[in-house]
C-alpha cells in the first residue's frame, strides 16, 4: 500500500504536515513524516515515503531498523541507532529527522491523516510498492 | 500557556544583542497577540515625535496564538511600526508561514530595535539567535536575498527581507515574506533604516491547544463553509473582483478621475485566469489557496492581486496584463508597495497631463513608462527621488494644487475599494488608524448591499468591520476568511479564541479586547498630534463627484463625512475632536495613555 501523490495539485498550505505532525496536545510540523518544499517561485514539492518496492533505506540500514511487510516498508525505533543512513540514501529525499530519530511515513496504519485533510486531493491510497512511474 | 510560545525576543541591533522576555498571562489576555502585542509594544517603546526612520523607531514582527495550529487563516505575520509614510501607527500583514515559524522557535514575537552599524542579517533557530554580516546580501533584491539565506542555511528557514526599496528609504518600501509581501506603509524603509536586510527564522517546538478533539471538531465543521463562500478565491483569487467592482463602478481609474476603467475586462481574474494561470499557491494552514502564479513572455510573478491590479492597473490606465504582470515582480524584487507605487505614477501621470511639471513625459496608459518608473523610485534614481516620497509628500514639493488629486489619506494611498461609491469606506479610510487602507474598515458588507448611497448605519458598520479586523489581525487569522467564519465578530471567532487558549471568553471580550487595541492605536496616533483634522478624505474624493457608471454622482462631501464622524466618534466613545475620552480609556484599562493624550 502507498501513497500515489498528484504534485500538480499541490499548492504548498502544509496542512498535511500539521495534522501528520500533530499530538493529542499540539501541532508541531517538526515532527511530520511529509514535507513540503517550496523554493521561490516554483511549483511546491510534496515529499513522503514512496513504500519503494526495492527500499534503498532498507539496503541502507544497518540494523534492520527499516524492513519490509507485506504492505509497508517499516520502521522500529527500537532497533535504530541514529546512524540516519536511511535518511541519506533515499532518493526522494522523503525520510526526515526529528528528536535523533528518523520519521518516515508509515500511512497511519492505512488510514492517512495527510490524505483525510488535504484540500486539494494531492494524495492517493493505492495497493502495491512504488515500482517507479508516478 | 496554550497558544502562546511564551517569550519575546528583543533584538538590538545596534549592540549587536538579543535577550527573550516572558509574556504574562496579564498581557495576553489584555492584547490577545499579533496586532495587540504591537501595537503596546510600539506605545511604550517609541517616544512621540521620534523619527519613523531613526533608530528610537522600533520594528515588530507579530504572531498570535493561532499562528502555528492548523486554525483556517492562520498564516499571516504582521509588523507593527510607526510609518514613514504617514508618521503615524502602521500595522502591515503578510501570508506564507514566518509567524508559524517564529513560534516554533520559540517566540510570539520579535522587536528589532535601534540600528545596526553595518548591513546585518538575523538568523534563528529556536533558542540560537545569531546577527551576521549582510555585506553580500546587501544590494540584492529581496527575492535574491531569500534565496541566497536559504541555499546556505537550509530551505526551512522561513525569511522576510527587503530588496534594494527599503535599503533607499523608500517611503512605501516593503518587506517581503517568501513571494508575498506585507505591503503598507514602509515598514521596509524602517528595517532598512536599522541596516537589517533579512530575518531568517525556524524551530522545531510546539504549539499547544487545550483541547484537540474539540479544536479539530470546529476545524471540521467549518470546512463546507470554506468550500461553498470561497470558491472564487480558490478558483482565480483577489483578480475576480476587478469586474464586479468595475460594474458597481467603483474601480478607481486614471487616479480616480472615473471609476470605471473601460479596458477593466482585459485585466479581469477571468482573464488572468484563462490566459496566463500556472499554478495556485496558499499561505500556511489555507485551505482556500488564493495566491495565483501567473506568467507569460514578459516573466513569471505571484499575483498581481487585486490591489496591484487597480493601482499598477487601472489607476494608472494600463490596459495590458503581461505589463501588470512584469511590474508585479519588479515590486515584489525590489520590495515596494503595489499600490502606493501605483497611485504614486497615476499621481505623477496626472501632473503631467495637467502641465504642472516639465518632465517625466508620463502619461496614462504608458506601460514602459510605468516600469521605468518602477526601476527608478526602487533606487530613488531623477524622478524617482520624488515617487518615493509617496503622493502626500510629492504634492506638497510639486504645489499648484496638485493635493486636490493627491489620493492618500494620513499620507497613505488609499487601496481600490471606493470611498465614495461606499459610504461605510469613506469614514473607514478617514478614521483608519493607518490611513487609506481596507484593512482597518473592510469594504465586504457594504458590497453586498442595496442600497450603497444611504448613510445610515454606515458608520456602525466602519466601527464593527475595524473591530473583526484588529481582532483577526492579533489572533492572528486572515480577513480574506470572513465569507467562511464571519464578516463581524461573532460566535465562531470566540470559539476561535478559546480553542487556541483554553480562556472562556465572550462575545463582550472579544469586542472589548479589540476596542482596546484598536484605541491604543488612536492613542499612538494622537499623541503624535493627530485629530479630526486628519481623518479627512482627499479634496476629488470630496469634491468630485463619481463622473459615470454604476456609481455615478456619488461622492463623500464634507458634511456627509463630517457626520459620519461624529456618530464613529460617538460610537467609538472619543470626543467631538477624535480623542479618545477618560471615560472610554478607563473603561479599557488605558488609563496610562490619559496623560499622554489629556
Amino acid at each position: 500500500m502507498r501513497l500515489q501523490v498528484n504534485q500538480e495539485r499541490c499548492m504548498g498550505c502544509r496542512i498535511c504536515e500539521l495534522v501528520c505532525g500533530a499530538d493529542a496536545t499540539s501541532f508541531n510540523p517538526a515532527r511530520a513524516k511529509i514535507r513540503i518544499r517550496e523554493p521561490l517561485y516554483s511549483h511546491p514539492m510534496v515529499h513522503v515515503c514512496h513504500q519503494c518496492e526495492s527500499p534503498e533505506c532498507v539496503e541502507a540500514c544497518p540494523t534492520d531498523a527499516l524492513y519490509k511487510t507485506e504492505t509497508v516498508v517499516a520502521f522500529d525505533k527500537e532497533k535504530c541507532i541514529s546512524c540516519f543512513l536511511c535518511s541519506e540514501s533515499c532518493p526522494y529525499d522523503a525520510i526526515f529527522i526529528y528528536d535523533e530519530y528518523p520519521l518516515k511515513c508509515d500511512l497511519c496504519g492505512g488510514d492517512p491523516l495527510c490524505l483525510t485533510y488535504c484540500p486539494r486531493g494531492v494524495f492517493k491510497l493505492v495497493d502495491g510498492f512504488y515500482e517507479g512511474g508516478d | 500557556m496554550y497558544g502562546y510560545a511564551g517569550k519575546i525576543l528583543y533584538i538590538d541591533v545596534e549592540k549587536g544583542t538579543s535577550k527573550p522576555i516572558s509574556v504574562t498571562d496579564d498581557f495576553t489576555h489584555t492584547y490577545l497577540g499579533g496586532n495587540g502585542f504591537g501595537a503596546r509594544i510600539l506605545y511604550d517603546l517609541v517616544p512621540p515625535g521620534a523619527d519613523p526612520l531613526g533608530p528610537e523607531n522600533v520594528l515588530i514582527f507579530a504572531a498570535g496564538p493561532a499562528s502555528g495550529t492548523l486554525l483556517h487563516g492562520a498564516g499571516r505575520t504582521h509588523l507593527i511600526t510607526k510609518s514613514p509614510l504617514t508618521g503615524g501607527f502602521m500595522d502591515s500583514s503578510t501570508g506564507k508561514d514566518f509567524a508559524a515559524e517564529l513560534k516554533y522557535a520559540g517566540y510570539d514575537a520579535l522587536v528589532i530595535q535601534k540600528k545596526a552599524p553595518s548591513p546585518v542579517y538575523i538568523q534563528i533557530f529556536n533558542d540560537d539567535v545569531q546577527i551576521l554580516p549582510a555585506d553580500s546580501l546587501w544590494g540584492l533584491s529581496a527575492i535574491e536575498a531569500q534565496v541566497q539565506v536559504r541555499k546556505d542555511s537550509g530551505e526551512a528557514y522561513s525569511c522576510m527581507s527587503i530588496g534594494q526599496a527599503g535599503e533607499h528609504a523608500v517611503r512605501y518600501a516593503c518587506t517581503i515574506s517568501d513571494t508575498r509581501a506585507a505591503g503598507r506603509g514602509g515598514t521596509g524603509a524602517v528595517m532598512g533604516s536599522k541596516n537589517v536586510k533579512l530575518i531568517a527564522v525556524t524551530g522545531t517546538g510546539s504549539v499547544a491547544v487545550p483541547d484537540m478533539d474539540r479544536f479539530m471538531a470546529f476545524y471540521d465543521e467549518l470546512i463546507p463553509s470554506y468550500r461553498k463562500n470561497l470558491k472564487a478565491l480558490t478558483q482565480y483569487g483577489t483578480p475576480i473582483l476587478v469586474n464586479g467592482i468595475n460594474t458597481l463602478g467603483g474601480l478607481g481609474t486614471k487616479n480616480w478621475q472615473k471609476e470605471t476603467f473601460d479596458k477593466a475586462e482585459e485585466i479581469s481574474g477571468e482573464v488572468y485566469k484563462e490566459q496566463y494561470f500556472k499554478w495556485h499557491t496558499a499561505c500556511f494552514a489555507c485551505r482556500v489557496g488564493c495566491g495565483k502564479v501567473f506568467a507569460c513572455e514578459r516573466g513569471l510573478s505571484e499575483g498581481p492581486e487585486y490591489e496591484t491590479l487597480y493601482a499598477l492597473g487601472s489607476c494608472c490606465g494600463i490596459r495590458d496584463p503581461r505589463i501588470i504582470i512584469e511590474a508585479d515582480r519588479l515590486c515584489d524584487e525590489y520590495a515596494l508597495d503595489t499600490i502606493s507605487m501605483g497611485v504614486s505614477v497615476a499621481f505623477l501621470m496626472e501632473c503631467w497631463e495637467k502641465g504642472l511639471i516639465s518632465s517625466p513625459e508620463l502619461s496614462f496608459g504608458d506601460g514602459e513608462g510605468l516600469l521605468e518608473a518602477i526601476h527608478k523610485t526602487a533606487v530613488r534614481e531623477e524622478y524617482g527621488d520624488l515617487l518615493a516620497e509617496g503622493t502626500r509628500l510629492m504634492a506638497q514639493r510639486i504645489g499648484k494644487d496638485s493635493q486636490r488629486f493627491a489620493i492618500q489619506v494620513k499620507g497613505l494611498e488609499i487601496a481600490g475599494h471606493s470611498p465614495r461609491a461606499l459610504k461605510s469606506m469613506s469614514v473607514g479610510y478617514a478614521t483608519a488608524t493607518r490611513g487609506g487602507s481596507h484593512h482597518d474598515s473592510r469594504p465586504t458588507y457594504e458590497y453586498s448591499l442595496e442600497d450603497k448611497r444611504t448613510l445610515e448605519g454606515k458608520a456602525q458598520i466602519a466601527v464593527d468591520s475595524s473591530n473583526w479586523t484588529t481582532f483577526g489581525d492579533s489572533l492572528v487569522i486572515c480577513h480574506l476568511m470572513e465569507k467562511a467564519v464571519g464578516i463581524f465578530i461573532c460566535d465562531n471567532h470566540v470559539k476561535m479564541v478559546n480553542l487556541v487558549t483554553g480562556w472562556n471568553w465572550t462575545l463582550e471580550d472579544v469586542v472589548r479586547v479589540s476596542e482596546r487595541i484598536y484605541t491604543l492605536e488612536r492613542c499612538f496616533n494622537v499623541r503624535e498630534g493627530f485629530t479630526r483634522k486628519d481623518d479627512v478624505l482627499p479634496w476629488r474624493i470630496m469634491h468630485e463627484e463619481i463622473p459615470e457608471g454604476g456609481s455615478k454622482g456619488c461622492r463623500a462631501a464634507p458634511e456627509e463625512l463630517d457626520a459620519l464622524l461624529d456618530r464613529y466618534y460617538q460610537l467609538r466613545g472619543w470626543d467631538a475632536n477624535g480623542i479618545p475620552s477618560i471615560q472610554t480609556l478607563t473603561e479599557l484599562g488605558l488609563e496610562d495613555c490619559i496623560p499622554d493624550i489629556w
